[in-house]
């Protein structure tokens, strides 16, 4: 991914990444706040609460330091920036911008999970289709992402389809490797205790493999997730005209660089928000089972 | 009705790459239905090899092995007790009987009555994280019974366990045994557990595996652990592995 990462940082995109990591630590702290709340430790609550505020309070502090001494014309400030998200609220783009990429990024991402988890699926299972298939997920992995969705923009031709598609391939290979490896890593025991008791096939890959497998699709699933976003920004640059890669490039090349945070601003919320409150939860009752041990 | 397990012949080697090891060979044995046998012998004999074609893991053998009849019920409790530890206890035991066809609520039915056999019906709910190894081990034995199997196969099932809890669960199994006899094959390095459950002995040997001795225990169950004839009986095996063993380095 180096060739978009580069494209990415000489349009002075990497604030965003660290304002992304920021804001998902600060977030972390609020939902350790959530999971005491049952223990009744009142103290603790309190302190994660405060340790919370105080971190949003220094990272809104060390955003506006970098502001002020790279220039508030390269980096806006956070007051600066919430104040442009609020402007492009008023004028009325802002909500057709990120739904409009959230449904490229949905559709990217279900394409890409149902492949990494059919393709790494196989791959996992078949020692023949391991060794026949594993080095092409290898070569699709390096192949530079602007190829993929050059060729996919022309072949497809330049609409959502095509930005759904090249975004899906290009994220497919890293979601496949995490699947891929955790089939590998199964104890085979629970395997030959279900073969014994005369279990189907299909029964043990449902209800004895896929089980084991879904820390790894957890892991996939949410690396596949971020990467989906980073990529669809850029292919929405490259092809769209509507969305907020658009924006951001809209902006860009008005030098309004108020505006190109306030474009992203509001989807890195939206992203955290989906973690924070579809993801964690999902992952929570999923793992039940071993946080049971502490009950 | 419980199954005739039939060994004639059996040899199985490993090919790994150039050279080949033989695990077992020459293995003649005929377990007769309802019976109850242990198989003894120190570790690297062929235990688990003849475990694995008895389980039907393992085809790759020569001879002639068969279970009779061939649609006997197979079940079997591990050294660990293998629970899918998303499952609860009851779910356990319901995945495997709605596998095997059975309806959900005559599955639930049954689970709930086995893991009241083995005095485990208040941690139905429980995840196997919330169980003690003993219990653990319980649920896994709720869950071979529950199949209602013709053929047992038990792979070192205490050994994982503390001693206090391995005698308690052992003193069960001959229960449930003496309630209603089924072919059980118990393999153990343990001599006097060996001894204290079986009806029949057989020690092995190894390099290549190979049957050393075969001895009935014809000791009424349930038996105690300090009788003197069990405790003959045991130093009786002892002497067959340790003379199995010089005759290897002899070799």
């Amino acid at each position: 991914m180096t060739d978009e990462a580069a494209t990415l940082r000489a349009q002075g995109r990497e604030e965003r990444d660290g304002l992304v990591s920021g804001v998902s630590k600060a977030l972390a702290a609020l939902t350790g706040a959530g999971l005491r709340v049952g223990d009744s430790r009142s103290m603790e609550k309190a302190w994660n609460a405060i340790y919370l505020v105080a971190s949003l309070i220094l990272l809104g502090l060390l955003w506006q330091a970098i502001s002020w001494r790279i220039g508030a014309d390269v980096l806006p400030g956070p007051l600066a920036a919430l104040a442009a998200v609020e402007q492009s609220h008023r004028d009325g783009y802002l909500w057709s911008d990120i739904g409009i990429t959230a449904f490229r990024i949905f559709g990217a991402f279900c394409i890409a999970l149902a492949t990494s988890l059919a393709i790494g699926a196989l791959l996992g299972r078949s020692r023949v289709a391991e060794r026949l298939f594993g080095p092409w997920i290898t070569i699709c992995a390096s192949i530079p992402s602007l190829v993929v969705i050059v060729v996919v923009y022309l072949s497809v031709g330049i609409n959502d389809h095509a930005a759904m598609i090249g975004t899906a391939l290009i994220v497919a290979p890293p979601m496949i490797f995490a699947i891929w490896d955790g089939i590998r890593a199964i104890n085979p025991e629970l395997q030959e205790m279900a073969r014994i008791f005369a279990m189907p096939r299909a029964h043990i890959l449902w209800r004895v493999i896929l089980p084991q497998t879904t820390p790894f699709i957890f892991t996939a699933a949410r690396t596949g997730l971020s990467l989906t976003w980073r990529i669809m920004i850029f292919v929405e640059l490259l092809g769209r005209s509507s969305g907020v890669g658009y924006r951001i490039q809209y902006f860009y090349n008005l030098v309004d660089m108020q505006r190109v945070v306030a474009a992203a601003l509001p989807f890195v919320a939206l992203m955290l928000l989906f973690e924070f409150c579809v993801l964690r939860p999902t992952e929570r009752w999923v793992f039940r089972w071993r946080r049971a041990e502490a009950t | 009705m419980s199954a005739r397990i039939v060994f004639d012949g059996i040899r199985r080697e490993f090919n790994n790459g150039r050279d080949s090891t033989v695990a077992i060979s020459n293995i003649d044995l005929t377990f007769e239905p309802g019976s109850f046998a242990a198989i003894v012998g120190p570790s690297g004999c062929g235990k688990s090899t003849l475990l694995h074609i008895a389980a039907g893991l393992d085809t790759r053998y020569q001879g002639y092995f068969a279970r009779e009849p061939a649609n006997a019920v197979l079940a079997c409790l591990f050294q660990q007790p293998r629970l899918l530890l998303w499952q609860t206890a009851r779910k356990n035991i319901t995945v495997i009987l709605e596998a095997r066809g059975m309806p959900s609520r005559a599955a639930r039915q049954r689970a709930d009555e086995m893991l009241e056999l083995v005095g485990l019906s208040a941690a139905a709910d429980k995840f196997p994280s919330q169980l003690s190894g003993g219990m653990q081990q319980r649920v896994a034995l709720a869950r071979a019974l529950s199949v209602d199997p013709d053929f047992l196969l038990m792979d070192e099932p205490f050994s994982a366990l503390d001693e206090l809890t391995a005698a308690r669960l052992r003193d069960e199994l001959v229960a449930l045994c003496l309630r209603k006899p089924r072919t059980i094959l118990f393999v153990t390095h343990n001599i006097q557990e060996a001894c204290y459950l079986a009806e029949r002995v057989v020690v092995m040997g190894g390099h290549p595996g190979r049957i050393v001795a075969d001895i009935a225990m014809d000791l009424p169950r349930p038996r105690r652990l300090d009788d003197p004839a069990l405790v003959a009986r045991a130093a009786e095996v002892r002497s067959f592995i340790d003379r199995g063993e010089v005759a290897t380095v002899a070799a």
